[in-house]
C-alpha cells in the first residue's frame, strides 16, 4: 500500500530530524552563557556543598556523557527535572500547557475563520468600498505591534472602563473559596482570557484575511468558474462550492501548521498579560540556565511541530484529489 | 424560422490604454437545428462572440446589439436572474478540453448533475441521477469512470465530459469554442462525429467556433468568415468554400492543406498581422490584402451574393 509506504516514510524522517534537534539544542544550552549552579548556590554555601550540588545535578561530568545519560534516561520517559522548581519537567509542563492550548489554539482557530470569511468576501467583491476598508484594516492590524496593542487594550478596556481583569488566568480570591461552582470558574477563565484572546486576534485574523483574499481573487480567474457561470449557476453557488473550497486549501493547511505551532505560546503575550502558559515558562526556563525544563519544553515544540506537518501533508491529500502519494 | 438571431453585434474591451472593439457590428442568423461555424485567426473575436451570447463577458468588456434573439426571445432585454436561469438551459457551451474547463476537487458525476439540479429541479434526485448516467453512456464514457475527478481523465475523455455537461439540460443552441483544439486528429474526429449525431438526435443547433477550416468544413451547414472583429464573408458551406468572394477567405482556403492536394506547399501569407480590430478606417482587411485598391480606404458594403452569400468586400459583387 503506497500510503502506507509514504507514511512510514514520513515518520522514521521526522523521528530522525528530532533527534537532530535534540543533540543540537542539547550541546546549544551547554555553550550557552551562564551557570545553573551559579543560580541556586546560596553565597553562604561551601565550595564542598557547592560541589556536592553540582555533582546532584550531574553538571560535573563532561558535556558528552551527560548527553549519553540524558539519552538513556529520555528512552526510559524521564525528561529531567528542573533545576529550579525541583520537580519533574514533564509535570511542570503538563501544568502550564492546557492554559496555553486553550488561550492560542482558540485564537488560531478564531481569527482563522473570521479572516477566511472575511477575505472570502473582500475577494468576492473586489474593488469594492468593503473590500478596499477590509484590506486596509487587515494590513494595519497585521503590521501592527502586539505588546503595544496588548498595553493599549488593557489600558482602555481594564484601566479606564474596567471591563476585564488586568492580568492572570483567575482571579485566586475566587477559587480559594471553597463554594464556588464549576461554571462561575469557566465563566472567570472565560472573563481573563477575553483581553489576550481579542489582542491576538486584531494580530493575526488580517494574514488570514490576506491569503484567503488573494487565493480567492486567484481562484476566480479559472476557467471552471467561468464554467460555473455559464451553467448558469447562482452567484452564491459559485462563490460557496465552486471558489471558496479551491480558494481555502492553500489556508487550510497554513491554519494546521499555525495551530502546531501556537503551543510554543507567545512569549510577548503570555507576559504581558501573566498568562500561566509554556511561551512564559521557556523564557524564563532560558533565562535562568534550567537546561532540563529548556529542553523539555522545546521537545515538545519540535515534536508538534514535525507531527503536524505530516498532518499537513495528509490533510492536503484528503482536500484536494490530485494529490495522491506514492 | 431562425434560432439564433444576432443583428450588429459589438464589443468592446475597455482598458487603461483604451477602448478595444473587439467584434464590430457583427450580424448571422442560425437556422434551427443547423450547425453555424465561426472561422477566424486568433484574435478575431470570435470567442468573444461566443461569451457575449452567453452574456458572460470579463468585467470590462461592454456589449451593444440591435438584437439577440435566441429562440423567439430577446436576450439583450433579460434580467441578470432571467438571464442566468437561461444560461445552460437554452443555450450552454463546449469549452476546450485543455482548459480548466471542470472544477478540479469535484467527481465529474457531480459536476453534470450540478447543473441538471439547477435548471431541471422538477426531475428529482433518482431521475435527474439516470439521466446523468445517460448522457455519460451517450458520449462513451465508461461506468466505472463516472465518479473519477477530472485529473483521472485523457483529454479525449474531458471533452466527452464537457460535451455530456453541455447537452444534459437540453439547451436549443450549443456554442462549442474551439471543442477539439487541444485534442489529436483522431480523437478530433470522434469528438466531431460525437457532437453531429447528438445533434441531429436531437434537432439542436451548434454555433461551432474555430480556427481551423477544415473542423468548420467538417461539420457546418453555414460559415461565418471573422477577420479583425468584422464579419467578411458568410453563406453555405457549399458557397463559401466552392465560390469564397472575400480575398481573406481565398487566403485561408489556399493556405489549407489536404491529403488530395498534390501541388506541395500550401500557400500563405507572410504579411505584417491584422492591425487592432476596428482601428483603421476602410476595409479592415486592407493592409494584407493582394487586390487592395485605393477605393479599399472606405469601408466597404454588405453585398448580398445570394438569398444566403454575403461578402464584405468593394469587389464582392464582381470577384465571384
Amino acid at each position: 500500500m503506497p500510503m502506507g509506504r509514504y507514511l512510514l516514510g514520513r515518520v522514521a524522517e521526522s523521528v530522525l530530524v528530532f533527534f537532530v534537534i535534540l543533540t543540537v539544542f542539547f550541546f546549544l544550552f551547554r555553550l550557552a552563557p551562564g551557570d545553573p549552579v551559579s543560580r541556586l548556590v546560596d553565597p553562604g554555601m561551601t565550595p564542598e556543598e557547592a560541589a556536592l550540588l553540582t555533582a546532584q545535578l550531574g553538571l560535573d561530568q563532561p558535556a558528552g556523557k551527560q548527553y549519553l545519560i540524558f539519552i538513556a534516561n529520555f528512552f526510559r520517559g524521564h525528561f529531567g527535572v528542573s533545576f529550579h522548581y525541583g520537580r519533574p519537567v514533564a509535570e511542570i509542563i503538563a501544568r502550564r500547557l492546557p492554559n496555553t492550548i486553550l488561550l492560542f489554539t482558540s485564537a488560531v482557530l478564531i481569527s482563522a475563520l473570521a479572516g477566511i470569511r472575511l477575505g472570502k468576501i473582500a475577494a468576492w467583491r473586489k474593488g469594492g468600498r468593503l473590500d478596499t476598508w477590509m484590506t486596509i484594516g487587515a494590513l494595519v492590524c497585521h503590521t501592527l505591534f502586539l505588546p503595544w496593542v496588548a498595553l493599549l487594550l488593557i489600558w482602555l478596556l481594564s484601566f479606564q472602563v474596567g471591563w476585564f481583569p488586568i492580568t492572570g488566568m483567575i482571579s485566586p480570591e475566587l477559587w480559594i473559596v471553597g463554594d464556588v461552582t464549576w461554571l462561575e470558574k469557566g465563566l472567570d477563565i472565560l472573563h481573563h482570557l477575553a483581553l489576550p484572546l481579542m489582542t491576538l486576534f486584531l494580530i493575526h485574523f488580517g494574514s488570514y484575511l490576506l491569503i484567503m483574499r488573494g487565493s480567492m481573487l486567484e481562484t476566480l480567474n479559472e476557467d471552471y468558474i467561468f464554467t460555473a457561470r455559464a451553467k448558469g449557476l447562482p452567484e452564491r453557488v459559485i462563490r460557496e462550492r465552486h471558489a471558496a473550497p479551491n480558494a481555502a486549501l492553500p489556508v487550510v493547511t497554513g491554519v494546521a501548521l499555525s495551530l502546531a505551532f501556537s503551543i510554543n505560546g507567545g512569549a510577548l503575550t503570555e507576559t504581558v498579560f501573566s498568562w500561566p502558559g509554556i511561551g512564559r515558562e521557556l523564557v524564563f526556563a532560558v533565562s535562568n540556565n534550567d537546561y532540563p525544563l529548556a529542553m523539555g519544553c522545546f521537545l515538545l515544540i519540535s515534536a508538534v511541530v514535525l507531527a503536524a506537518n505530516i498532518v499537513v501533508d495528509l490533510l492536503y491529500a484528503l482536500l484536494d484529489p490530485r494529490i495522491r502519494y506514492g | 424560422m431562425d434560432l439564433l438571431t444576432v443583428d450588429n453585434l459589438t464589443v468592446q474591451y475597455l482598458s487603461r490604454r483604451g477602448c478595444v472593439t473587439a467584434v464590430d457590428r457583427v450580424s448571422f442568423a442560425l437556422p434551427r437545428g443547423q450547425c453555424f461555424g465561426l472561422v477566424g485567426e486568433s484574435g478575431s473575436g470570435k470567442s468573444t462572440i461566443g461569451a457575449a451570447l452567453m452574456r458572460l463577458l470579463p468585467p470590462n468588456g461592454r456589449m451593444r446589439a440591435d438584437g439577440i434573439v435566441l429562440d423567439g426571445e430577446e436576450l439583450t432585454r433579460l434580467g441578470e436572474e432571467e438571464m442566468r436561469q437561461r444560461r445552460w438551459r437554452k443555450v450552454s457551451m463546449v469549452f476546450q478540453a485543455a482548459m480548466n474547463a471542470l472544477n478540479p476537487v469535484k467527481r465529474v458525476e457531480d459536476q453534470v448533475m450540478e447543473a441538471v439540479r439547477t435548471h431541471l429541479p422538477e426531475l428529482g434526485t433518482p431521475e435527474a441521477a439516470r439521466q446523468v448516467r445517460q448522457w455519460f453512456a451517450r458520449v462513451g464514457i465508461p461506468d466505472n469512470r463516472r465518479r473519477d475527478y477530472p485529473h483521472q481523465y485523457s483529454g479525449g475523455m474531458r471533452q466527452r465530459a464537457v460535451i455530456a455537461m453541455a447537452l444534459s439540460c437540453h439547451p436549443a443552441l450549443v456554442i462549442a469554442d474551439e471543442p477539439t483544439t487541444a485534442l489529436d486528429v483522431i480523437v478530433q474526429d470522434q469528438i466531431l462525429s460525437l457532437l453531429g449525431s447528438l445533434r441531429r438526435a436531437r434537432d439542436m443547433s451548434i454555433l461551432l467556433i474555430s480556427h481551423d477550416i477544415s473542423v468548420v468544413a467538417d461539420v457546418c451547414d453555414r460559415i461565418g468568415v471573422l477577420y479583425a472583429g468584422r464579419m467578411v464573408e458568410s453563406g453555405t458551406r457549399r458557397e463559401v468554400f466552392e465560390a469564397p468572394a472575400h480575398p481573406y477567405t481565398r487566403t485561408l482556403l489556399a493556405a489549407h492543406i489536404t491529403l488530395a492536394d498534390r501541388r506541395g506547399t500550401p500557400k500563405t501569407v507572410s504579411l505584417p498581422g491584422p492591425e487592432e480590430p476596428g482601428a483603421a478606417a476602410g476595409c479592415c482587411f486592407r493592409q494584407r490584402c493582394p487586390a487592395c485598391q485605393p477605393i479599399c480606404r472606405q469601408s466597404p458594403p454588405w453585398h448580398w451574393l445570394s438569398r444566403t452569400h454575403g461578402v464584405r468586400c468593394h469587389k464582392g459583387d464582381r470577384s465571384t
